[in-house]
């Protein structure tokens, strides 16, 4: 999708190709006209604006640059994939991968579809143990500097905008990076996501956006960070809750009360306001978890750490 | 596919193979002359006028790239951050915004008018004055639903006037008008849209639907709404007032003497979270659920 200005298209077409502004209004209009166009004081009339475009080559489809009609059966096999690897039906990705390659083979022409499905095929065999975690991070990150190329694992400040197949990718390598024993490269890269998303500039209803905060989340209580992990899931809990959205949600307030409590554990604080605060936090993740249709089997994990507290909770009592 | 290289194309193509006139597509959008000469690419519409022809014929503008005037482009953006202070409910800036877009816009730019309009009403409190802005809204492009005379084509913009006009009625316990929107509404979104869950206040339309047919007695026709309403939420993650719908759905479950209520701790659970800052939980909610729950928690101890 998108809208363009004019004036965007006729700089950064003349610029590519490297022309002057004398260059393209020869025999259009005077060059200070072409310079107004660029900045947006004039808006060039639809006759001048074809010209242009015709005289630097560029095609003139005024309007309308459509999607091609293959593209949308496509897209519906490249969401299927995603769900069958998020259901780790490895056995059906693999099949897909395979049909898409045969099919589509203009859609490979493109790098940034390459890249999707490729991540989708490391992801995939680093699960089915075909590849090593150190072997996954290294294709992965050679894979991101396709498109990201000031990539580095420590990572510094992003600078532009960042497609959704990149910040999979992110979210990939930093999980990796984590599970590997190289907390600080994940958390980092973790952090660097977080600083990335809370730009203005960011549309960020994006999918991986709930994927990356959980996991970052995960990383931080499993290694004792407690508060900053809980304080990642309050953020995360009320930008879904704006945008009411909320897959996952129970996740969150799981991790809030898991936190909570082992921050009590590894204190020895015996806080009852503590432990009901914890408490709540996990009964709501249990009704959520049951209510949407999400992972059940995790509906039994909540349960069973819930009775865990009560337990205590009682054997405090008595 | 045959070739599709620009909006006129496309507009051509589409409207001839859903079988739908020049004068349906059109209807307080513009002439029939003019869409004649945006079919056969003689005229650009404007992006606001090619959006809402794209929406009637059920596309996506989002779909495709347009490349727009520096006005245009401007007053898209424009638009985009009115929606942001609305969510934010930042009112003082949306008024604002929208004085500020009224100085761009011509006399004659009613698509533009109407989308101010809109806006506008969503600032009042206060339902008669609300309706009032958005029926003068809807009377720009004459599309007040339901029309029983012709077969009539919404936009995004004239669908969502239309359903506030509904949901204000209802408040107002306008039982009989809101009926009748509600479920004009519901038909033509039932048989138009394609995508049904990418109209977010669907479920709400269900909503009012089951409540009336509930004061009516008409408890089998409440039922299949509340649940389609309820069905949509889940299947979409949505959270907002699915307290609601479920504390309606058993309602009528127990009118109907069905014993497959949902759990009382669930509709709490929402409740609890609507309550909450944002979904975090304050020290008064946690302290309220303490005392209600911990009657159940043997209960859960038992069940599990």
């Amino acid at each position: 999708m998108g809208e363009y200005r004019k004036s965007s298209i006729i700089k950064y077409t003349r610029k590519s190709l490297g022309l002057t502004q004398e260059d393209v209004a020869e025999s259009i209009c005077e060059p200070l006209t072409i310079s107004r166009y660029e900045n947006g004081k004039l808006n060039p009339t639809n006759e001048n604006f074809i010209r242009i475009m015709e005289k630097m080559g560029g095609k003139v489809d005024l309007f309308l640059i459509p999607i091609h009609v293959d593209s949308i059966q496509l897209n519906k096999c490249l969401d299927n994939i995603t769900i069958a690897l998020e259901k780790r039906n490895l056995n059906k990705v693999e099949t897909m991968i395979i049909e898409i390659t045969a099919k589509y083979t203009e859609f490979l022409n493109y790098p940034n579809n390459r890249q999707y499905l490729d991540r989708i095929i490391i992801v995939t065999r680093y699960m089915q143990h075909r590849i090593s975690g150190t072997q996954a991070i290294n294709r992965l990150e050679d894979l991101l500097k396709t498109t990201f190329i000031q990539y580095e694992c420590n990572l510094k400040y992003v600078k532009h905008i960042l497609t959704e197949t990149e910040i999979l990718l992110l979210f990939n390598i930093a999980t990796l990076y984590g599970l590997n024993g190289k907390l600080k490269i994940a958390l980092n890269i973790f952090h660097k996501l977080d600083e990335y998303f809370c730009r203005k500039d960011i549309i960020n209803n994006a999918k991986p956006h709930y994927l990356i905060y959980l996991q970052y989340s995960n990383f931080l209580g499993l290694n004792g960070f407690y508060d900053k992990s809980i304080e990642i899931c309050k953020k995360e809990i009320e930008h879904m809750y704006k945008e009411n959205k909320v897959n996952y949600l129970y996740n969150f307030y799981y991790n809030i009360g898991w936190n909570i409590i082992k921050k009590m554990d590894n204190s020895g604080i015996d806080d009852s306001e503590m432990r009901k605060e914890a408490m709540c936090y996990i009964w709501l993740s249990y009704k959520l978890c049951l209510l949407y249709p999400e992972d059940t089997s995790n509906a039994n994990k909540i349960i069973s750490f819930y009775n865990e507290i009560i337990k205590k909770e009682y054997s405090n009592h008595s | 596919m045959t070739n599709i290289n620009t909006l006129g194309d496309l507009i051509t193509f589409t409207r001839k193979s859903k079988k739908i006139s020049k004068t349906c597509l059109c209807h307080g959008l513009c002439s029939i002359t003019a869409l004649s000469r945006y079919e056969n690419n003689e005229r650009f519409p404007d992006k606001f006028l090619a959006d809402s022809l794209l929406e009637r014929l059920n596309l996506s503008p989002y779909k495709y790239e347009f490349i727009d005037s520096e006005d245009e482009f401007q007053l898209s953006m424009l638009r985009e951050r009115i929606e942001i202070h609305l969510i934010e409910k930042k009112f003082g800036s949306v008024k604002n915004d929208l004085e500020n877009y009224e100085k761009h816009i011509d006399k004659n730019d009613f698509l533009h008018y109407q989308y101010i309009f809109f806006k506008r009403a969503l600032l009042y409190p206060n339902a008669a004055s609300k309706m009032n802005l958005l029926k003068k809204a809807l009377q720009y492009t004459n599309c007040i639903f339901p029309n029983d005379n012709k077969k009539l084509l919404l936009t995004k913009n004239e669908l969502k006037i239309n359903y506030y006009l509904a949901h204000c009625m209802f408040y107002e316990h306008m039982e009989p008008e809101a009926y009748t929107f509600c479920n004009a509404l519901h038909i033509y979104i039932c048989n138009y849209i394609d995508t049904i869950t990418k109209i977010d206040f669907y479920p709400d339309i269900l909503y009012m639907l089951a409540y009336m047919e509930y004061n009516k007695n008409n408890y089998e026709k409440a039922n299949t709404f509340i649940s389609q309403a309820e069905s949509i939420m889940l299947s979409t993650y949505k959270i907002k007032n699915l307290d609601c719908i479920l504390y309606l759905k058993n309602n009528i479950l127990s009118k109907m003497k069905k014993t497959n209520t949902i759990e009382s701790n669930t509709i709490n659970a929402l409740k609890i979270i609507k309550n909450s800052n944002n979904g975090i939980l304050t020290e008064e909610i946690i302290t309220t659920w303490a005392n209600t729950v911990n009657l159940q928690l043997s209960n859960i101890l038992e069940n599990h």
